[in-house]
């Protein structure tokens, strides 16, 4: 039953409030009006009205391809991503004096963010003589440098992404810990095997945690910049094969000075995942499980 | 309940099988801070040819006339002003969103998504617009005080779906015992969500010991640099790049963090059942 | 009970940090109220040219009581990611160093300020070639901060070793050809005779301005066409198809950085490049001993020109422009900060500064210093700094080449899509 008076949520609520009128409402308004107007960021926008969209939809190839980048992006780095912060959230889940040990190590990647002393290594192990190329040859399969070939480079940031695990899996951890263990009891009691366990007691108790890692990575995965910024030195290269969104809206808006542009972009890609996750949201009441609440 | 030896020992093997390959790029990092610069970049086998320490001596000799406990204690002071303000605000928001009950509530959640969605570039020139008329510009205030205005919707929401699943039960008890939803707030809800809250002061506080953008925009005097900024200060690509330092700085940048992660992952492990149902 | 007070003392450090931080943070705004003047001034490089200019700093505070200078300094990328946010929202450094490449897109946009009345710089000792390159319709809005030109770089001990003779002023692009041919078949590839020029606009420009053509025209528009495109890249692709240029892999990744350079990874034993890419620590990290030449041409012109590394300008809105500029004559003239600075930023600008630091190099800068002397006579002026939207055709030309790289176009049909996006950003 929650609690009725409306005072105390606002009370509750007024620092993100503060915080919305404050730092977002504004400059998000701002950039939705920029999206209508040619804006070079250093003289006054001038109102072009949906000029910016229809050239976005018409005549502009880079961007075209950059939704083909970035779709193919989010399709395969946010499933794998899941699965493996899933994966080892259930390894981990267990009672040993190594889990601490094991949990650490396996965020350690995710520790060291995406800088370019990251982005150099990553560069080394999948350029052409690196290790990954010198497997492959092993193997029969000639691949050569993996970061400098179209066909591959996406693929390369697609494991940046997926070997940087740390976060949905700690969340899923976190999730995991806060199923009551007597739930667990009982369907040993039941004599019921660990898929039955998984199916009937994990995924409906984490369902709330999934549902969260699943928009968030899907939003994160859509927006994702840093890792193909510093592997392609801002580039998206080669040939625009790791031309991301929201890099080349970067590109649009900081490097060409088209800051009306971007915003048209930066606001298409807002209805896009609004959309999303609309659905998501809706489809949501139908798997996911909050003890805390009434059933419906 | 123990389990038999065999399985263990799959699990034990099948964990470091899995963490050698994660670590193997981490190696890398870590053996490139031992190389001369001439190794960096045209060598291609894991361990150093010549094993040397002078990038480490280099990087403790800080950048800019500014030594590196200086960039370290400015990355510390920014991070934890930010896991504190985040903890504090994102969770008040949390309750309000997942246990009180008032008209905008549908709407206000919804549009609190939704500034998760709009790619943040657009954002940086009006939000810088509005700490330079505040006059706030230089200083560690606009790295700081949008955490305590709830601004990373990514914790409010991810504190509003595990309250949500907090039992029934236990939050209907306060509330029979006669509890305010203040005081319901800090003794029943705020315990009970310990993993979600130690999950979001962990990720604070490395997001933000590891975010370049934010700090590169509003810190311009190097005695405010924190480590991020000073790492990248080795890197030029017009001039030449102090490899050996770079890596040698980085590895010393993780330390912490490590450290960090290693103190603190313990708390998640508690969970509801030591700090909660029972107590 | 163990977990509860680690918990509390957790909470109890991070209230004590953060209440110092903010206070510490707040203390940021202050000075001004005693009549000195406070000047920013930013740059982009790496710690050393910091810590050189550090000292030029303290050397002007000392010599000016009343003005303090703070210098703040990120790399290139950082650099203009920074300042394209500060000028969009107002709140730029007094002193900006710039690029060439962007001094007119600020500069058209009305961010800076012109240097003239008494915020004027004396230029007395800089020459005309160097100054045009900072001049918009007769304005001088940018002062070069260093000068630098196109060069040949290459490895000597490989090139006596194919038996061929070093490359002098005078040589043709078929002596290039053959050269680097016979090192790629002599050495088995190992080095590739050049890296591949084919995606670097600015290699493109001297060969243009040896066809008596330019990048852009007086009015700002394109100076070239599809088919000197095709040309250019035409000669590459020859030069990779016979392997006598580096393969797709290598040039791909191309992007001004050693790490990225087949030169410094010792792939290729040849490659142009400015000579202000001769930096104290260049043998050393190349690994070997590295020497400059001039262009190949085909024509009595030499094609390269005197260009300024970088540039510094006054940003508009700054409150002390006189100061701002007096800071700058500074940094460009006095002798003492012309010798601490040396070669950092690039050939000094000033004459009588570059000939007494002459004297004092050695190793690759003492080699760039050479260079400089021996073209000096055949550089020609900088044309006028590049139109609006020339950043991104910059980073189009490269871009463009990768298709051609990966065989998914013809220089032809990759030249011609050059053009029309070209003209479609300058235009905007």
């Amino acid at each position: 039953m929650p609690d009725e008076r409306p005072r105390v949520a606002y009370l509750f609520l007024s620092p993100w409030v503060a915080g919305a009128l404050l730092l977002t409402v504004g400059p998000m308004l701002a950039s939705l009006y920029l999206s209508f107007t040619d804006y070079d960021l250093f003289t006054t926008p001038k109102w072009i009205g949906l000029e910016n969209y229809r050239r976005l939809f018409t005549s502009d190839d880079r961007f075209v391809s950059s939704v083909w980048v970035t779709l193919r992006y989010v399709l395969i780095s946010t499933p794998l991503k899941l699965a493996a912060a899933l994966g080892v959230a259930l390894l981990l889940n267990r009672a040993s004096r190594a889990q601490g040990v094991y949990r650490s190590a396996f965020y350690a990647p995710s520790l060291l963010g995406t800088s370019v002393a990251v982005a150099l290594v990553w560069r080394v192990i999948f350029d052409r003589d690196g290790v990954v190329e010198r497997s492959f040859d092993a193997v029969g399969l000639h691949t050569g440098g993996w970061t400098t070939n179209p066909r591959l480079a996406l693929l390369v940031i697609v494991l940046l992404a997926v070997w940087q695990f740390g976060a949905p899996m700690v969340i899923f951890l976190a999730g995991l810990k806060q199923i009551p263990p007597e739930l667990y009891d009982a369907s040993a009691v039941d004599g019921a095997g660990w898929w039955r366990t998984f199916r009937s007691i994990t995924v409906p108790m984490l369902s709330p945690v999934i549902l969260f890692n699943l928009v968030l990575e899907t939003i994160h995965a859509f927006q994702s910049f840093t890792p193909a910024f510093i592997i392609s030195n801002g580039r998206g290269g080669p040939s625009d094969s790791t031309l991301f969104y929201t890099l080349y809206l970067y590109q649009r808006g900081f490097t060409e000075f088209r800051m009306g542009y971007a915003s048209a972009m930066a606001w298409l890609l807002l209805l896009v995942l609004a959309g999303l996750t609309a659905v998501v949201f809706r489809t949501a009441r139908l798997w996911v499980f909050y003890s805390g609440q009434e059933q419906r | 309940m123990r389990p038999p030896t065999i399985p263990r020992i799959l699990w034990h093997a099948g964990c470091l099988a899995l963490i050698g390959i994660l670590l193997y790029p981490v190696a890398w990092l870590v053996s490139m801070s031992f190389k001369p610069a001439e190794e960096i970049i045209s060598s291609l086998s894991l361990l150093p040819d010549r094993v040397i320490w002078s990038n480490y001596p280099e990087a403790f000799e800080g950048a800019a006339g500014v030594s590196i406990w200086t960039f370290f204690l400015n990355s510390v002071l920014v991070a934890a002003g930010c896991v504190l303000g985040n903890l504090v605000s994102c969770s008040m928001a949390a309750y309000a969103f997942a246990k009180l009950r008032f008209r905008l509530r549908g709407p206000l959640f919804a549009f609190m998504i939704t500034t998760i969605m709009l790619p943040y570039h657009v954002m940086l020139i009006p939000q810088y617009t509005i700490f330079q008329k505040l006059g706030l510009v230089d200083s560690f205030v606009p790295l700081i005080l949008p955490k305590f205005l709830a601004t990373d919707a990514f914790f409010i929401f991810l504190i509003v779906q595990f309250m949500r699943g907090l039992p029934r039960d236990l939050t209907d008890a306060a509330r029979i015992d006669g509890c305010g939803p203040i005081r319901a707030f800090r003794s029943v809800i705020l315990p009970l969500s310990k993993p979600a809250l130690v999950t979001t002061a962990i990720f604070t506080f490395i997001w933000t010991w590891n975010d370049f953008l934010m700090q590169l925009i509003y810190l311009n005097d190097p005695e405010k640099y924190t480590l991020p900024l000073a790492l990248r200060l080795y890197v030029d690509q017009t001039s030449e790049t102090s490899y050996g330092p770079m890596f040698a700085m980085s590895v010393l940048t993780l330390l912490p963090i490590v450290l960090f992660f290693v103190a603190f992952q313990r708390l998640l492990v508690e969970g509801v059942a030591t700090s909660g149902l029972n107590g | 009970m163990r977990p509860r007070i680690s918990w509390n003392a957790v909470r109890l450090a991070i209230v004590t940090l953060t209440t110092a931080s903010l206070i510490l943070g707040g203390a940021a705004a202050c000075g001004e109220e005693d009549g000195t003047v406070n000047l920013r001034f930013t740059w982009w490089g790496n710690a050393d040219r910091a810590k050189l200019t550090e000292q030029v700093i303290d050397r002007f505070e000392q010599q000016h009581p009343g003005i303090t200078v703070e210098g703040t300094y990120a790399e290139f990328t950082a650099y203009f990611q920074k300042l394209t946010t500060e000028v969009g929202g107002g709140g730029a450094a007094d002193i900006l160093q710039m690029d060439y490449r962007y001094v007119r897109e600020y500069a058209d946009r009305n961010a800076l300020a012109e240097f003239t009345g008494n915020a004027a710089v004396d230029t007395s000792k800089l020459s005309d070639a160097l100054l045009a390159g900072g001049t918009i319709n007769g304005k001088l809005f940018a002062l070069p901060l260093g000068q630098n030109t196109q060069g040949f770089t290459y490895d000597p001990t490989v090139w006596a070793s194919a038996g061929l003779t070093a490359p002098a002023l005078g040589w043709t692009w078929n002596d290039l050809v053959a050269a680097t041919q016979r090192i790629s078949d002599i050495t088995s590839r190992r080095p590739y005779g050049v890296v591949d020029f084919g995606p670097i606009e600015d290699w493109f420009e001297v060969w243009l301005r040896q066809r008596a053509k330019s990048l852009y025209t007086e009015a700002g528009q394109l100076g070239y066409t599809a088919d000197d495109v095709t040309a250019w890249w035409e000669l590459t692709t020859r030069l990779r198809t016979s392997q006598a240029a580096t393969e797709a892999d290598l040039t791909v990744k191309l992007d001004g950085s050693q790490a990225n350079d087949p030169m410094a990874k010792k792939l290729a034993a040849s490659g142009f490049g400015y000579d202000s890419g001769m930096t104290p620590q260049t043998f050393e990290i190349f690994g070997r001993e590295i020497a400059l030449a001039p262009f190949p041409s085909d024509s009595d012109a030499l094609g390269q020109y005197a260009k300024p590394s970088m540039q510094v300008c006054v940003f508009k809105r700054s409150k002390h422009p006189k100061e701002a500029a007096q800071f700058i004559d500074f940094f460009l003239n006095d002798p003492e900060a012309a010798k601490i600075l040396a070669l950092s930023r690039g050939m000094p600008v000033n004459s009588d500064n570059r000939a007494a630091v002459g004297q004092t190099l050695t190793g690759p800068p003492k080699v760039a210093y050479d260079y400089e002397q021996l073209v000096g006579p055949k550089l020609t002026d900088a044309p006028p700094p590049p139109p609006k939207g020339a950043g991104a055709v910059k980073t189009a030309f490269q871009r463009v080449y990768d298709d051609v790289l990966f065989d998914r176009a013809t220089p032809r049909e990759a030249a011609e899509r050059l053009i029309k996006e070209a003209q479609q950003a300058i235009a905007e």
